[in-house]
């Protein structure tokens, strides 16, 4: 089964403003950060459970969780700002293709969260997210 | 042949049928949450509850969690030191594909 955290991740680590935000390419990804110290920014783009794959069942959208992490509230808000304008650009196109897969519906889930995860400061944004595997060489 | 509106009787009948079924669904979402929860003291796991369904502009909202447990949010989603074990999520995906057919029985379908 395809997965959108993938295509996710690359859409943003292709995104400027999102590399400009987070600081390195590398602190965009499938993880939560590791370090002892909440003296980064970081993205974790996490599989948030949804059973299906169906626009017209939307109880069983995939659904995705994103960490934007900060050394500060406000800076990890700044993150958040930046990723919630990559996936979903004031327009109606919000449609992309990336690590073979087309996300062609995505959409905010409940509003962002502001949370401190173990000493660091996070926003957390929920997302749904319709998807389909791109055949080699569509 | 007569016609007679009965439009507003279907929309009442309905919408009561939707709300039974928001609740029914929200209720029966408790268990299989509790279940899934992790368990040391007990105090997540009694804490897991629904909120009877109430009326928004678009239908019926129903609500089902923890209310008073400060760290129900971290087991269900996680932190950088511990994944989280997502019981309520994990349990919604079980029980809210099932709201259609729920709607249906309450509509004598």
């Amino acid at each position: 089964m395809v997965d959108p955290v993938a295509a996710i991740i690359q859409r943003l680590k292709a995104t400027p403003a999102v590399v400009q935000a987070v600081g390195q390419a590398d602190w965009i990804s499938d993880q939560r950060p590791a370090d002892a110290e909440p003296n980064r920014r970081h993205v974790a783009v996490l599989s948030a459970g949804g059973l299906g794959n169906h626009p017209d069942l939307p109880l069983n959208t995939r659904r995705v969780d994103i960490f934007c992490y900060g050394e500060t509230a406000y800076a990890a808000n700044l993150v958040a700002g930046a990723v919630y304008a990559a996936l979903i650009p004031p327009s109606r196109r919000t449609a992309f293709v990336a690590a073979g897969v087309r996300v062609y519906h995505i959409a905010e889930v409940g509003g962002l969260t502001d949370l401190v995860d173990e000493g660091w400061p996070m926003s957390w944004g929920r997302f749904e997210v319709a998807f389909y595997e791109v055949p080699q060489g569509a | 042949m007569p016609l007679t509106w009965r439009g507003n009787e279907l929309k009442l009948r309905t919408s009561e049928a939707a709300r039974r079924a928001v609740d029914h669904t929200t209720a029966a979402t408790v268990a299989p949450a509790k279940a899934r929860a992790r368990r040391r003291t007990g105090l997540l796991q009694g804490s897991i509850q629904f909120r009877p369904a109430v009326r928004t502009p678009g239908g019926w909202r129903g609500e089902v969690g923890s209310y008073n447990v400060h760290y129900a949010i971290w087991q269900e989603i996680g932190t950088r030191f511990m994944s989280g074990t997502h019981y309520l999520t994990r349990a919604a995906d079980e029980e809210f594909p099932k709201l259609s057919q729920r709607i249906r029985a309450n509509m004598g379908m």
